[in-house]
């Protein structure tokens, strides 16, 4: 198996293989995020152009994926109002590059995964977890809310009203019942998680051309963030390309 | 207060047991009421998290997450036999354990 070296930025450590890369949160035994920016995005943007990836999984160092944003942190950021409004730019910021990377991306989740940490698993398009992963959005039990576009994320994948009765009540949600509701997507064996996603992305490229999952990875993307005209516009386009590739048979 | 028979008592014990073996990957016959989760273990407390879910969806129980940690930072359970007479008095008094004496 090919490795390209693991680099640390901030609270994640990056690496690669077979066209696979992992982004492995990795800060104590909880993996808290302790600031909304926890990766430099334009070391990431660099990184993810250097190593010609299909998928891409984020994940958890240990037990856990993360038990969300470090709320001493938070209490901190309290004076500095702007600071903080600015920090949770950023941090969408880098949420929204993941949410639009056009490869595969996969939250391979297990044990806790709370708050900050499911906003970035809510970034991937897929979640894989495990039988005894627990996810929540505790925030308004500390009064406080979702910042990192989790009001908007998780309605999407679980509908308005459930998302409503999720947020505000800030209670757990087990793997079966995340499942049910569309929050997560397999539920696998504990421990398996990372290499159930790894199987599950080779599976969805094997045979494909890192073009053809580009294309069709951007124009679905299209769909939701561009008018019909455009995505039909791009889409037309896309096509065309393709039928210039050597793959095309 | 739903009543902990012997039965239920034995079951809660042995998924306790049955769990921290599994997550921390060591023999079912290490473990002992003075088990320390943290020292012995290399546990944390949101094990007890996930443990909780388990016992949650298993019989049915009606416990926050909240509500369990506002007990916790009175009643903390560092052993495992503290986690199981925690997890009895949460079998027993679900959301109402918040109430219970310190």
């Amino acid at each position: 198996m090919a490795n390209s070296g693991q680099i640390k930025n901030g609270v994640v450590y990056l690496e690669a293989a077979d066209s696979i890369g992992i982004m492995t949160i990795d800060n104590g035994s909880q993996n808290k995020i302790p600031k909304p920016d926890f990766v430099d995005l334009n070391v990431l943007k660099e990184w993810i152009h250097e190593q010609d990836l299909k998928g891409l999984i984020i994940t958890g160092q240990g037990r856990h994926f993360s038990a969300g944003a470090d709320v001493d942190g938070i209490r901190a950021g309290r004076d500095n109002p702007q600071h903080m409004k600015e920090a949770l730019k950023k941090g969408k910021n880098i949420l929204s590059y993941i949410e639009a990377l056009p490869i595969v991306t996969v939250a391979a989740v297990s044990g806790v995964c709370f708050g900050a940490g499911l906003e970035i698993a809510l970034s991937c398009q897929f979640r894989i977890c495990t039988e005894s992963a627990v996810l929540a959005f505790p925030e308004s039990n500390l009064g406080i809310m979702p910042g990192l576009a989790g009001t908007i994320r998780l309605p999407r994948k679980t509908g308005r009203g459930r998302a409503i009765e999720i947020i505000l009540s800030g209670r757990t949600i087990n793997a079966e019942e995340a499942y049910n509701i569309g929050l997560v997507d397999r539920i696998v064996q504990n421990k398996t998680h990372i290499s159930s996603s790894i199987e599950f992305i080779r599976q969805l490229t094997q045979n494909k051309s890192n073009q053809q999952i580009k294309f069709i990875i951007e124009a679905i993307n299209n769909a939701t963030s561009e008018n019909y005209e455009t995505a039909c516009y791009c889409e037309g386009d896309f096509f065309v390309k393709l039928l210039e590739e050597e793959e095309f048979k | 207060m739903r009543e902990l028979t012997p039965q239920i008592k034995d079951e809660l014990r042995n998924i306790i047991f049955e769990f921290f073996a599994e997550e921390c990957e060591v023999e079912l016959s290490s473990l002992s009421d003075e088990t320390n989760i943290t020292d012995d273990l290399d546990g944390d407390s949101l094990l007890f998290v996930e443990l909780i879910e388990i016992i949650k969806k298993k019989y049915d129980l009606n416990i926050q997450l909240q509500t369990i940690g506002k007990y916790l930072l009175k009643n903390p359970a560092e052993t495992i036999a503290q986690v199981v007479d925690t997890t009895y008095l949460i079998y027993q008094h679900e959301n109402e354990i918040v109430n219970l004496g310190a």
